[in-house]
């Protein structure tokens, strides 16, 4: 018997639980040159603003052990752009597109979100948690009063199918998760990454100019799934896990977590066939432990 | 769809104490390279260091690549680890390398391990005839140099501290020969503070210059944008365009070097 690899998100199917992570694949034009992106189950693009942005100064990354850290400010060609010249090229392709969204004001969330309630995407993806920019971002994902006043306030603007963007850096995640599910979300993505510093002891200077970064990869990954199964234990909708998956093993075990579906960040920056490599890997998992569809992974922990 | 494999490693030599150049089998699929262009190398069989290091091709033939390697840190380090008989997982070639077009007389300035790429590209066919003049810079002792004097009839060795060469570095051997040579184009390699000295002095000549440019990468094809280059846009705007895609080699005249250049 086929297995079913398909995954609903609460109203966003994807056709298997692939996805890749906002930030580390542009809108899929440069990996498009390495891997078949109809292989993706869905592409969360770069963060979206408004209007363009150059992103931040200087140094913008810092290898660590297992990891990096990344200080890119949210460089973006502007929504309007990607309306007019990454969706067509994404439609070219069998994937779900997922429009990450970013603002400094709340207005400008809604604004972005309004914008994009009109435009062919499959779903849009609050970005509550980017610790690279000045304002917004973190600052909004942190405040569970803020989070509800931005969640509800984007809720308002669009009909689309809506994932916010969880931050690992708050004190309680699940109060926040509860938050965004009582003000509408359809899904939950997390972890965003982990607020982070190097320091080049030679120039006594950070590393990133900006001094603060995001580390990713697999040096969260133990802090991501922890926070994913807290997360499944508190709300009810479903869950897109990411946080340093380089393999199907770490895929696998974010979904007994608690993910519907998952996506790769960093791990394609190592393995660009890292989406074709996972997705084999879960149905050659499936088939050693008798998993009709990989939807009956999610949360299967034994206790 | 660009190559992303395994290649096979069929020579290795060891140049300095950390300096080492692979050669691998080329691999089919791989129709064109330019010299100036990039590889992105998996450095491990670990698993660690986690991301891929950009190394720039120092010559190739319609079978080979080579590949020449400073050992800087821990990657590098695994790199050089390698042996005869491996293989190494690699994805490219990447990147702008170095434009040539009819150009009759040209000078090459490198510094460094920054001397690598110039290597694939004096000895690049499309050189032939070209004349050549070469600038080669070092901190302590010279390498690859039997290479371009194989090249070339005029080439200048500097060192910083190796008494048995010119004593200094390219600034001043390449003020003297702009004062006494028309060249149609200069192609430049090297540490971050020599570029910025010799984009300045070209522009202040206006003369063209190609800067070979590194930065520290992660997916090395221009996703994930942690590589960027601030170039001039406009009159007085700039903006940030990535090292790995629009780059590695841009015009002097369209650079703007930031103050914090580093030295190595």
């Amino acid at each position: 018997m086929a297995m079913k690899l398909n995954v609903d998100l609460n109203g966003l199917i994807l056709k298997n639980p692939v996805t890749v992570a906002s930030g580390t694949y542009g809108f899929g034009r440069e990996y498009s040159e390495f891997i078949d992106l109809n292989a993706l189950g869905a592409i969360s693009v770069k963060g979206l603003t408004l209007e363009p942005r150059e992103g931040n100064e200087g140094v913008r990354i810092a290898e660590t052990p297992m990891g990096m850290l990344n200080s890119v400010g949210l460089q973006n060609p502007g929504v309007y752009e990607f309306i007019k010249n990454e969706i067509p090229f994404l439609r070219q392709f069998d994937l779900k597109i997922i429009a990450n969204i970013n603002g400094n004001t709340i207005e400008e969330y809604c604004e972005i979100a309004k914008i994009l309630d009109m435009e062919d995407v499959d779903s849009i993806e609050l970005n509550i948690s980017c610790p690279n920019v000045k304002n917004g971002g973190l600052a909004f994902g942190t405040n569970p009063q803020v989070v509800r006043e931005v969640v509800k306030s984007v809720r308002a603007q669009t009909s689309k199918h809506l994932i916010v963007k969880l931050s690992p850096n708050v004190t309680d995640i699940k109060a926040i998760a509860k938050i965004v599910e009582e003000e509408g979300a359809n899904c939950i993505s997390l972890i965003n990454t982990v607020t982070g510093m190097e320091i080049d002891i030679h120039k006594r200077r950070t590393v990133l100019q900006r001094g603060v970064g995001g580390l990713s990869g697999p040096a969260i990954k133990p802090i991501a799934i922890k926070l994913v199964y807290d997360v499944y234990q508190t709300v009810k909708i479903p869950i897109l896990g990411m946080g340093g998956i380089l393999n199907y093993e770490d895929a696998v075990a974010f979904m007994l977590a608690g993910a519907s579906a998952i996506a790769i960040g960093t791990g394609n920056f190592v393995n660009p066939n890292a989406p074709l490599d996972v997705l084999e890997g879960i149905e050659k998992y499936m088939k050693t432990y008798d998993y009709d569809a990989v939807s009956q992974i999610t949360g299967n922990l034994k206790k | 769809m660009k190559f992303n494999g395994p290649v096979k490693i069929i020579e290795r030599k060891q140049l300095l104490q950390d300096i080492f150049q692979i050669t691998v089998e080329r691999p089919k699929m791989i129709n064109s390279i330019l010299p100036g262009q990039f590889f992105n190398i998996v450095t491990t069989k670990t698993g660690y260091p986690l991301l891929r290091r950009p190394i720039s091709v120092s010559g190739f033939c319609a079978d080979t690549i080579e590949f020449t390697v400073k050992v800087l840190g821990a990657g590098t380090q695994s790199l050089s680890e390698y042996i005869v008989g491996d293989f190494i997982e690699i994805m490219g070639p990447l990147g702008n390398g170095f434009k040539q077009g009819d150009e009759r007389k040209v000078l090459m300035v490198g510094g460094g391990i920054g001397i690598a790429p110039l290597k694939g590209l004096i000895e690049h066919s499309m050189l032939e005839g070209i004349k050549t003049d070469v600038i080669l810079g070092f901190r302590e002792a010279p390498f690859l140099v039997e290479d371009f004097l194989a090249q070339t009839s005029s080439l200048t060795t500097v060192s910083e501290h190796d008494a048995a060469y010119r004593v200094g570095n390219v600034i001043q051997p390449f003020i003297e020969q702009l004062d006494t040579n028309i060249y149609d184009m200069i192609y430049a390699c090297g540490p971050e503070v020599m570029l910025k000295a010799l984009a300045t002095i070209c522009n202040e000549r206006k003369l063209p210059i190609q800067l070979l440019m590194e930065e520290k990468m992660a997916c090395g094809i221009g996703a994930c944008l942690v590589c960027t280059c601030k170039i001039k846009q406009g009159e007085f705007g700039f903006k940030h365009v990535r090292m790995c895609k629009e780059g590695p080699m841009f015009y002097g005249s369209e650079v703007i070097f930031d103050g914090n250049e580093t030295q190595c």
